[in-house]
């Protein structure tokens, strides 16, 4: 099999010709923000916008950063204003069932008038109704009614007292009621004189008074009819001057709300009660119209009466233009639904329709509410709260501490408002995906997935795409233009992110803030322009912050604290390379790896499982190993080995089968004898047979090896073999090209470990003959001659013991 | 008319009390002229011998005025229930006379009422009571010890009324006469900033009336009184009342000494106004 050559010096880094645009800076472009590369999420978001049947809603899913809540604002922000206004909202005192707040919509701008002219109704009917009841006719007639009843009660006791007269009888006006006494001359009898009168006389006089005391108490029987009757007529009479008097400030008001069913039956009802309660406006304790009849404004009995009439706004798009748009930032259940509040008054909670705050679901209703789906779960029942609202299709208020019953205080049940908002859930695809498996509500409320990639095709107009991005962010915030030479080198920097050459990273954030790193070192060096050295310095102090980790891993290995050897040869030994990764940075590092044998029955030991220290990946990328060793060399005889691998001076844990391939090779370098050259290190994984396929982090490997070579220096033999299929992944640094180009560094492209271990070795792989045997020399050779020489001494070995056994057994 | 006329002297004013709305408002307008004029007020209670001697009497029944009940009445209980009447009377008395910052005296008597009321009054200068008593059936026109003292008492009478409010107007009847300008006099002393004066001139010819705005004009002198006079060629007791009632409800001050109408149609005038008055007492 012919060794591959290693990789031009054009095949490590793919550029961007700066020399392909047409503009030589992004002052040129028109800064307009155009997402490239979500297609599909783009459609997504047109069409779960655009479905208005229920459940319609839409998650945007995609890793953070990616632009997802850009994307959609975007994307409101054309088709929103172009929507019509939705309703202003207030909330009014229900007359029937004042614990249920009735909810009024009127068109946009309206509910903020409606509340000022019903301040300035209450206000003009301080002076009406009092003005009504001052008035000499009222006052006249309320005379007449109460003089109506003193002159029955009056007439009838006069009536009685002149037939007690006629009897020499007084009627007397005790301490607490009255008594008839016999008179003699003008003065009441006293108890000696009436003893000597006869006893007929004294008898008839007691027959009298006992009649006259009948007689008495029968009309103060009557006494409390009359007074109710009085009462009636002068409620009446008081009803009808007080309707007279409001009725032309009401007809006024419904006559400009005739078009508002709602607001006219309120009106009807604010009207019967003002009738009703005319005497509030005459008290001189609520005398003030002036007073604010406000929210806290609880101060009194008069104040909670007048309250009943205020108006609580709780939507007013008057300056609304189209559909809004609403992103809530902390999506609590009582920012969402609403709230009521309470206030302390003399040690209790008390509430009232004014105190009724509305919830992001009121502000976007008719329009677009955006919520970041972590956060909503994060926050106590919002979710549930979130979903009720959207299946009810309507947004009820509840107080958690009513529904925890954590507050007994008699609280309010406000009346529903109907919800027609969409829902745009903004999270992470595992959020996504955990939400869609295990919450049945879930994707019957939110229809539409639009899946944000994390990187894009890369290609001429891609390139021009990003240049036009990265002019809309130095436009929104504020910053220096880039001239197309550092343009070019960010999306370079693009394509590194993305971790692949021919793809572009859509992660904005990270752009947007090497554009703001590039920003600062501009304004340092001086540049009108962010030119490509303050891209290159930005990245490198980024790189530079960054570093504590990987400089103090690099000092272990150079002090020989950690254990690699970057020259000599070594028997069952090979530098694996791995990726660490801290944050939002990672780095590559590499580790020695070793292979040793023994006699045994075939099995791969792998000793970072055993210790519990391998991920199952990587136990797996093992097991293969030893399915690649049977398949090879387990078709003539049994192998009659027991290899173990480890990775040495690893202290934490291993995961993934990056490293597989150079497991195979330590451990056919182990069998076979022959030693690996210890200047290469190696990253892939391997197959059961021995294809070496693709793995992740291939950059900052290679960089993490080169470091090495370079500090130790480079000795021109320092190279790396990598999968053949991660070439077109490769987006390496300036520095290793330049080594490449040089001479000093090789990178190799491997498809198979029989290539890889000819490079390692410098001994062909050998290929299998016919007779099923490998040429002599070779790896696969002297691996099976060491494997058959193991056999044997297993054989012999088995004999013995068998000998050695007691004929009885 | 000769000589100068002066306003009535007023040192002492009693106040007969029986709990009444009327005679409580009679005790803040006694209070209030008391204040103005710096004199005593002495309060009298009366314990109605009528119903000390009914109580005596083995029938006697009280009909209970909110149950329509009636239960035997004993000396022992009237009297205590008189005294706390008397009690009453005596805080209400005490807290207004200390409202207004004036000198008091309080007594409590017991006897007919009429009597002792009149009697006790003749140590002071104005008598104030209510325009009628704790009866229903007087509360129309004048109570009996209120008739009994416009038409006997010596001092000077002020009557009056639980619907009137103090700073109201102050009706005035002039015809001229010494009695009817110590009654003008009278009502300019009391009337403050707030009262409108109203002046009824009696005067049946054009001149007559003109020469009593002169009259009144010269007695107002430059003291800053609102006033308005207005010209009556009636001396009738019902057409004065009809005037009066037109004019609104106020403090109406007359004299029993009128030269234009005879005593008893100032009885019969005072009878029919419901508003309270000062009658002011005196010969011509």
């Amino acid at each position: 099999m012919p060794i591959p050559e290693p990789l031009e010096p054009r095949q490590l880094y793919t550029t961007c010709d700066p020399q392909s645009f047409s503009f030589t800076s992004t002052a040129d472009l028109d800064g307009e923000i155009k997402i490239s590369g979500q297609e599909r999420a783009r459609e997504a978001i047109r069409f779960g916008v655009g479905m208005k049947q229920s459940g319609f809603n839409l998650f945007a899913l995609g890793p953070s950063g990616t632009g997802k809540q850009t994307a959609l604002e975007q994307y409101l922000q054309d088709i929103a204003p172009h929507e019509p206004v939705p309703d202003d909202w207030c909330y009014v005192y229900n007359f029937e069932n004042s614990r249920q707040p009735n909810a009024i919509a009127l068109p946009a701008g309206k509910a903020c008038r409606f509340s000022h002219e019903m301040k300035e109704l209450v206000e003009g009917l301080f002076s009406t109704i009092p003005g009504a009841f001052s008035s000499e006719e009222y006052q006249e007639q309320e005379k007449v009614i109460k003089e109506q009843f003193s002159e029955q009660q009056a007439s009838a006791i006069e009536e009685l007292e002149k037939k007690a007269a006629e009897h020499d009888i007084a009627l007397i006006r005790t301490p607490s009621g009255f008594a008839f006494a016999p008179l003699k001359k003008g003065e009441v009898l006293n108890a000696e004189a009436f003893m000597r009168l006869k006893e007929a006389e004294r008898n008839a006089i007691e027959k009298e008074i006992a009649n006259l005391k009948g007689a008495m108490q029968s009309i103060m029987m009557q006494i409390p009819k009359l007074q109710r009757e009085t009462q009636a007529k002068l409620k009446e009479l008081n009803q009808q001057v007080a309707s007279f008097a409001v009725k032309p400030l009401f007809a006024e008001l419904k006559n400009s709300y005739q078009d508002q069913p709602a607001v006219a039956l309120y009106l009807d009802a604010v009207e019967k009660d003002v009738v009703e309660n005319f005497n509030q406006f005459l008290e001189k304790e609520s005398s003030s119209p002036m007073m604010p009849i406000g929210p806290g404004e609880l101060k009194n009995k008069a104040s909670q009466q007048l309250h009943r009439y205020s108006v609580n706004v709780i939507i007013d798009n008057s300056k609304t233009k189209g559909a809004p748009v609403i992103y809530e930032d902390k999506p609590s259940t009582q920012n969402l639904v609403g709230d009521i509040e309470h206030l302390a008054q003399m040690g209790m909670l008390v509430t009232d329709f004014t105190l009724i705050k509305s919830g992001a679901l009121h502000r976007a209703n008719g329009g677009y509410l955006i919520l970041d789906a972590r956060r909503l779960l994060l926050e106590p029942l919002a979710y549930e709260a979130l979903k009720k609202a959207i299946r009810t299709r309507q947004i009820r208020i509840e107080s958690l501490a009513q529904l925890y019953g954590m507050a007994s205080t008699v609280s309010l049940d406000p009346e529903p408002v109907p919800l027609n908002t969409k829902i745009i859930l903004l999270g992470e695809r595992r959020l996504y995906y955990i939400l869609s498996s295990h919450d049945p509500d879930f994707n019957e409320l939110f229809k539409v997935a639009a899946d944000f990639d994390d990187e894009m095709d890369r290609n001429e107009e891609s390139h021009l795409s990003y240049a036009g991005f990265i002019s809309s962010i130095v436009r929104r915030e504020k910053l220096r233009h880039l001239d197309k030479y550092a343009v070019a080198r960010m999306t370079e920097y693009g394509a590194r992110l993305s971790g692949d050459s021919e793809k572009l990273s859509t992660h904005i954030q990270s752009i947007t803030d090497l554009i703001h790193e590039s920003n600062f070192y501009a304004a340092e060096n001086d540049h009108e322009l962010i030119t490509p050295d303050d891209v290159k310095q930005a990245i490198e102090a980024r790189k530079y912050r960054a570093g504590r980790i990987p400089g103090k891993i690099q000092e272990a290995i150079l002090r020989n604290t950690i254990l690699i050897d970057t020259e000599s040869e070594k028997v069952g030994q090979i530098n694996g390379l791995a990726v660490y990764i801290l944050g939002d940075q990672s780095f590559g590092k590499p580790s020695r790896i070793t292979a040793s044998i023994k006699l045994g029955k075939g099995e791969v030991v792998d000793i970072e499982r055993e210790v519990e220290m391998g991920g199952p990946i990587h136990s797996k990328g093992v097991m293969i190993l030893s399915g690649f060793l049977g398949g090879r060399f387990g078709e003539q005889q049994p192998l009659s080995l027991s290899a173990s691998l480890v990775f040495e001076q690893s202290y934490g844990g291993v995961d993934g089968d990056s490293a597989s391939s150079a497991e195979l090779y330590a451990l056919l370098s182990a069998i076979s004898g022959k030693p690996i050259q210890q200047s290469f290190a190696v990253t892939g994984s391997v197959n059961q047979y021995g294809e070496v396929q693709a793995i992740g982090g291939v950059n900052e490997k290679i960089e993490g090896f080169f470091d090495l070579c370079q500090q130790r220096g480079l000795s021109g033999k320092q190279g790396v073999l990598i999968p053949a299929s991660n070439v077109r992944n490769l987006m390496l640094r300036e520095d290793i090209v330049a080594a490449v180009t040089e001479g000093k560094f090789s990178i190799y492209p491997v498809t198979h470990v029989d290539e890889g271990i000819e490079i390692l070795t410098g001994v062909p792989a050998g290929e299998k003959l016919d007779d099923g045997r490998y040429p002599e020399g070779t790896i696969n050779g002297l691996a099976v001659a060491k494997l058959i020489a193991m056999s044997e001494k297993q054989k012999k070995y088995s004999s013995k013991t068998d000998n050695d056994k007691t004929p009885e057994e | 008319m000769t000589g100068k006329t002066k306003t009535i002297r007023i040192h002492r004013i009693s106040v007969a009390l029986d709990c009444s709305p009327h005679s409580r408002a009679s005790l803040v307008a006694a209070a209030e002229i008391a204040e103005l004029l710096h004199a005593e007020l002495l309060g009298i209670f009366v314990e109605d011998i009528n119903l000390i001697r009914m109580a005596e009497l083995p029938f006697c029944q009280e009909i209970h005025l909110h149950t329509a009940r009636s239960e035997p009445l004993d000396t022992l209980k009237l009297e205590r229930l008189l005294r706390l009447q008397a009690k009453e009377a005596y805080n209400i008395f005490r807290e207004t006379a200390l409202r207004f910052g004036v000198p008091y005296t309080f007594r409590t008597l017991r006897g007919p009422v009429t009597s002792e009321v009149l009697t006790a009054a003749l140590e002071s200068d104005l008598l104030a009571l209510g325009r009628s008593g704790r009866t229903p059936v007087c509360r129309k026109g004048l109570g009996s010890t209120a008739k009994k003292a416009v038409e006997e008492a010596r001092p000077h009478i002020l009557l009056a009324h639980s619907d009137v409010k103090p700073d109201g107007p102050i009706l005035v009847l002039y015809d001229g006469s010494r009695g009817s300008k110590r009654a003008l006099e009278t009502a300019c002393s009391i009337a403050s900033a707030k009262n409108t004066l109203h002046i009824f001139l009696i005067a049946n010819t054009e001149s007559a009336a003109s020469r009593l705005r002169e009259e009144t004009a010269s007695i107002i002198g430059d003291r800053k009184k609102k006033t308005e006079l207005h010209v009556l060629p009636w001396t009738d007791s019902a057409m004065l009342a009809q005037c009066i009632h037109m004019t609104g409800p106020g403090l109406v001050v007359l004299s029993d000494s009128s030269e234009a109408i005879s005593p008893e149609s100032v009885y019969r005038l005072i009878d029919a106004t419901n508003y309270p008055v000062l009658l002011v007492k005196g010969t011509t």
